[in-house]
């Protein structure tokens, strides 16, 4: 009797724990910024009208969705701008992040200081089937510079 | 389980042990000593022993998954550029602008070697080795980067791998049969060799720039052409309105090159400048020579002829390229040239006196 006891509660245990511990788990959402020739942005006086279109790359290990996607085209004619995105391991996707407050374009070509520190922007993205999440992101070049110079301008 | 000791006092027999009694009594004391539970002792001990098995098991099947897993991450190769300026090339030190005669005396070249720098970071569960790295581009050939150091990197840490890389500013490649350049063709791709915790080297390629942009940015675009406009003159015609600018072009290169006025550069003159540019045919400066290009100006607008000439503009107006390739070829790297095609005294005479900033034409 002791030993069927122990032969079912062995067997419990083994399998509730291998259940347990073998469940996938949520890996993490890891998108950081893409080398691209050219940054995107506009600007307005309207306070929060303005934003920059970042590239981003996907380098999780699962897709991601994202809902920041700025600009992702279906392949209909005449062809749908759409989102959120879903972006496979490796892939690119454009974003779009809000400027803060008015940011006025001050010059019809500012020369923005491409040595910029990095500006961290927040962009909505999560695994498909689970919550949504803030995944920070370090922007650095010309859109960082854009970012700075649009702070310094709120704050005037 | 409990043990229950009996005394029992043999009356029959005065005081005096009675063998015959002993089996009984063996019997009775042997059945405590058996330690047999009583009744309500065996469900405690099934649960007792039910938990240790459940407790056994549950361990043994985490360590099994456990190391099952930690078996797996120790192959995990997982390697991305870093967040900031994960690709960087040492910028160029030559002069592209200044005296005409000082440039000339300069020799010229296409062919760069500047160090590049590849900074990844380790993104799989256990520590990585970076060995080494090669990198392409379609501007330079395979190049070896070396990292700084030789220690295993931890997840999330960086590590920076350094080499030259001799980069050539010539021709873009060309698709096969006028079809559309591969992504491949295009692309700066790295090659990296990694030893992963389990001992084993690996490989992982990894996409650096898909159009590299950082290559012709940082080198290409401000590398000095291989043309060089040496002298400019103008000189007014018999008629009015109308002018001559003449433009003398050198070669600093060992290979020809093909010097033109594309038509929607005339255009740009005639809806931005008001002046109307007759383009020539295209002329070809020999190796290390010089042509002469003379181009009629037309003044067609003199409210724009006159705010193009006091602001000092120009536009890009003479496209460059190799003459070895075929006019209009995909393949072939073009340079402009912006000149100055307003002609003061031309365009007041015509249009009226106007107030002159900088100095005259």
């Amino acid at each position: 009797m002791a030993a069927a006891v122990a032969a079912a509660g062995f067997a419990a245990g083994s399998i509730g724990a291998y259940r347990m511990a073998d469940r996938p788990h949520t890996p993490p959402v890891i998108l950081r910024q893409a080398i691209e020739s050219e940054a995107m942005s506009s600007f307005d006086a309207t306070p929060g009208s303005g934003g920059g279109l970042v590239l981003l790359r996907n380098d999780s290990t699962t897709p991601v969705e994202v809902t920041d996607a700025a600009f992702s085209r279906t392949t209909a004619v005449p062809p749908l701008y759409i989102a959120p995105e879903t972006v496979p391991p490796g892939g690119e996707v454009n974003v779009y992040v809000p400027l803060p407050g008015a940011c006025r374009l001050q010059e019809a070509f500012p020369a923005y200081d491409t040595s910029a520190p990095p500006v961290r922007v927040q962009v909505i993205a999560h695994v498909p089937g689970t919550p949504e999440r803030l995944v920070p992101v370090e922007i650095t070049g010309e859109m960082a510079a854009i970012f700075q110079n649009c702070r310094q301008q709120q704050g005037q | 389980m409990g043990l229950e000791i009996e005394l029992e006092y043999d009356d029959d027999h005065e005081g005096v042990w009675a063998a015959a009694d002993e089996a009984e009594l063996t019997e009775r004391t042997g059945r405590r000593w058996g330690l047999r539970p009583r009744s309500g002792a065996p469900l405690l001990l099934q649960l007792g022993v039910a938990l240790a098995a459940v407790v056994l098991g549950a361990s043994s099947a985490a360590g099994f998954v456990a190391g099952r897993t930690a078996q797996h991450d120790r192959g995990l190769a997982l390697l991305h550029l870093a967040a900031i300026s994960p690709f960087t090339i040492d910028p160029l030190d030559v002069q592209t602008s200044g005296d005409a005669e000082q440039l000339l005396a300069t020799p010229w070249t296409d062919t760069y070697r500047r160090g590049v720098t590849l900074t990844v970071v380790n993104d799989s569960p256990d520590p990585v080795t970076v060995l080494g790295a090669t990198l392409a581009a379609p501007e330079f050939a395979a190049t070896a980067l070396s990292p700084r150091g030789v220690a295993a990197i931890r997840p999330g840490d960086t590590s920076v791998l350094r080499g030259s890389a001799t980069i050539v500013c010539g021709d873009f490649p060309a698709a096969p049969n006028g079809s559309d350049l591969s992504p491949a063709q295009l692309a700066t791709t790295a090659q990296l060799r990694v030893r992963t915790a389990d001992g084993l080297v690996r490989t992982e390629r990894l996409l650096v720039d898909r159009y590299s942009d950082i290559v012709e940015q940082t080198i290409c675009q401000k590398a000095p052409s291989p043309e060089l406009v040496t002298a400019t003159t103008y000189a007014s015609t018999a008629t009015r309105g109308s002018y001559t600018v003449t433009i003398t072009v050198a070669d600093r290169a060992p290979f020809p090159l093909r010097v033109a006025v594309p038509a929607a550069e005339a255009d740009e003159w005639a809806s931005g400048g008001g002046l109307v540019v007759q383009v020539p045919a295209p002329v070809t400066i020999p190796p290390h020579g010089s042509v002469t290009v003379r181009l009629p100006v037309s003044i067609v607008g003199c409210m724009l002829a006159t705010e193009v000439a006091q602001g000092n503009f120009g536009f890009p107006t003479l496209a460059v390229t190799d003459a070895r390739d075929d006019p209009g070829s995909p393949k072939s790297r073009e340079t402009q040239d912006s000149l100055f095609l307003t002609y003061d005294v031309a365009i007041s005479r015509y249009c009226g006196p106007f107030q002159q900033s900088g100095a005259g034409r």
